[in-house]
């Protein structure tokens, strides 16, 4: 259980973090109190050994010139053994060693005192000790102290560590927990930070801003597929009942099957395998193909051309297509998908327009427009329009506007020209504007 | 008529995969006139075009082995220069392009009108020799078509044309009695390489009959519902 809970908290980034800078600090901490406890341990030593040393030569010197020996100094205690006969004496016993400096201590007891052996020319041992019970006392405080600071120190970081931490922590767990509801298909649910402007708040900013997209275009998708369904159900449900009521006919009645109906249905069929293409044809601008094949066009040609072949449908419509044409312009495109645009604008516009109503086709430069009389549509639509598929709710019942103006949208998109929606004269009717970018 | 058939029958080799796609190609191209050897497999079809020419290859993008695309390079290597038409299920722009720069001369894509192939075959096979022996005035029934004072006479009667209409007037006077379908009409007449949901080749087919049939008070155009237009001359 606890250890459970001790896993999981070291799986946190920022608790790991904190815990591997304690234990990088511990050690080089560590080190440097080490360090300082045996320079400063050395250096004592060092001066006891030098007053020994000073001690020892005054010692030597009074020998050689027969002089009385130096008092020792403060804790100091000099013996020296001469044919036998001891002056002075030590407090305690010193075992028979070769010259040198050596420590004294009793049973594992600190070092009480420091000693040095030295034989005389004239064959006479000197012992010189001296007390070093204080400078031990001192290098205790000291290596107290050093470890007093390191664990404060270690203490005191561990606690701040896991306060910061525990605090990033709660910040990163909202940005997981709200991944996590996302994840789940919340596709509204959108993150709120606590706490400063930093790098998680442009974090989280940025993921709130891609589940945005996610979710206007799973919304997209969602409505497109319920209207692809729409349009490939309706003409697959009355092929299905042309083929039923023809086959009834043939078994039960044996009444050939007509020609016409025959004709009928392959007219359903290619109703559906146009909606397909145009489906096709419509992911695959919105991917950006078709570029490779632009060229300069002079775009007065096209409107005339087009102008002259929807002319026959306007008037078999009882309408009247007007086609203007002013200055000559060269835009860039591909001829087949400038054509797609023309045609699919000037059929919407025969399409929805009444009989009487006048269409308008005008190039003016690099601007073309395309106008009707018929009902237009409502400003709030006019960005839906052209989603793929999309119907008015007027319209539901008739043909809609399929996929002829999302196609537009997307030829526009991949020519660099802007599409624009407009009402007509007067407020009636739809004006569609589109304005192709300098050819040079 | 069976006189014009015979004159205008050809030797095809097709490549198609599909046990059910296959045979009814054939059965078609075989009614309408013409020899089929139909292979199911790419090899086999190269073997096939090299011992013997053929008039049009129709050839099947994606079939086992070697696919279509390299059966018509190994072809063309190989100097065989049989018009071929592609048939596909991928219809995208660039697949287009592939099969053109490979030496198609025609693309088809899946699924297509059996009267739309047919045609297409037929306008294949008289390519190479249509700039050679093209007659200047053409004659079916009473309708005379001068493709150079560019006039129209039915029953010694002058009957006046757009230019559109007397393209599409040519074709039709050209087909021989077989489908023209919108498809084809709208890439002949009005080059556009795709079919919008217009009513552009029904209005301009109506605007023809108002002035070659109505005033004679008879059809020449039979409509085939889902199909086109075939030209039955009196």
């Amino acid at each position: 259980m606890f250890l459970s809970r001790v896993r999981r908290l070291t799986r946190r980034s920022a608790i790991r973090l904190t815990l591997r800078l304690l234990l990088v600090f511990a050690a080089v901490a560590t080190l440097a109190s080490a360090g300082t406890y045996w320079l400063v341990e050395r250096e004592i030593t060092r001066l006891a050994d030098a007053r020994l040393e000073a001690l020892r030569d005054e010692v030597l010197g009074a020998m050689e010139t027969e002089t009385p020996f130096p008092e020792p100094g403060f804790g100091q205690n000099v013996l020296i053994v001469e044919n036998g006969t001891a002056r002075g004496q030590l407090p305690f016993a010193v075992p028979d060693r070769p010259d040198g400096v050596y420590y004294h201590d009793e049973e594992g007891e600190r070092p009480e005192f420091r000693y040095l052996i030295h034989t005389a020319p004239n064959g006479a041992r000197i012992i010189i000790a001296e007390n070093v019970e204080r400078q031990d006392e001192l290098l205790e405080i000291l290596s107290g102290g050093l470890q007093l600071a390191l664990i404060g120190a270690l203490v005191a970081g561990a606690v701040a560590g896991m306060l910061f931490s525990r605090r990033e922590q709660k910040r990163l767990d909202v940005i997981g927990d709200g991944l996590a509801e996302v994840a789940k298909g919340h596709l509204s649910r959108r993150i709120v930070l606590p706490g400063p402007a930093d790098d998680l708040a442009l974090l989280s900013e940025r993921i709130n801003a891609t589940t945005d997209r996610l979710e206007r275009s799973v919304e997209l998708m969602r409505t497109q597929s319920s209207n692809i369904a729409h349009d490939l159900r309706t003409p697959l449900a009355r092929l299905r009942a042309t083929i039923e009521t023809s086959l009834i006919a043939l078994t039960e009645e044996a009444r050939p099957v007509d020609a016409e109906v025959l004709g009928e249905a392959l007219e359903q069929i290619d109703r559906i395998i146009g909606t397909f293409n145009a489906l096709l044809k419509l992911s695959r601008l919105e991917s950006g193909a078709g570029r490779e094949g632009f060229a300069l066009l002079d775009l007065k040609t096209l409107a005339a051309d087009l102008g002259a072949a929807f002319e026959p449908v306007a008037e078999a419509a009882g309408q009247t297509l007007a086609v203007t044409i002013g200055d000559p312009a060269k835009v860039r495109g591909d001829r087949d998908l400038l054509v797609q645009l023309i045609g699919n604008l000037v059929q919407n516009a025969v399409r929805h327009g009444a009989r009487g109503q006048r269409v308008t086709l005008s190039v003016q430069g690099r601007v073309l427009t395309v106008g009707d009389q018929g009902p237009g549509i409502p400003l709030a639509e006019r960005s839906k329009v052209l989603q793929p598929l999309y119907q008015l709710e007027s319209a539901r019942q008739g043909e809609g506007f399929g996929l002829g103006l999302s196609i537009v949208s997307a030829i526009c998109d991949l020519c660099g020209a802007s599409l624009s929606l407009s009402d007509g004269e007067g407020g009636r009717g739809l004006v569609v504007t589109v304005r192709f970018p300098q050819s040079a | 008529m069976p006189q014009e058939r015979l004159e205008t029958c050809m030797r095809l080799l097709l490549l198609e995969d599909d046990p059910k796609l296959g045979p009814w190609i054939e059965r078609g191209l075989c009614e309408a006139g013409h020899v089929v050897d139909w292979c199911q497999d790419g090899k086999e079809a190269v073997a096939a075009a090299m011992a013997q020419d053929y008039d049009v290859l129709v050839l099947d993008r994606m079939v086992p082995g070697l696919d279509g695309l390299a059966v018509l390079k190994a072809l063309r290597q190989a100097k065989v220069e049989a018009p071929a038409i592609f048939l596909t299920a991928l219809g995208e722009v660039e697949d287009r392009v592939e099969a053109l720069r490979a030496g198609g001369d025609d693309y088809l894509v899946k699924p297509f009108a059996f009267s739309e192939l047919l045609a297409r075959i037929e306008v294949l096979a008289r390519r190479p020799t249509a700039t050679a022996e093209l007659p200047l005035v053409l004659t079916a029934g009473d309708i005379t078509l001068d493709l150079q004072k560019r006039t129209c006479r039915r029953q010694g009667r002058d009957v006046d044309l757009n230019p559109k209409e007397f393209l599409l007037m040519e074709i039709f006077m050209r087909s021989n009695g077989r489908v023209q379908t919108r498809t084809m009409l709208l890439e002949r007449v009005w080059d556009m390489n795709f079919d919008p949901t217009t009513s552009v080749v029904e209005t301009h087919v109506s605007r023809l009959r108002s002035k070659i049939e109505k005033p004679f008070g008879d059809t020449v155009l039979r409509t085939i519902r889902g199909a086109g237009y075939v030209f039955e001359p009196r």
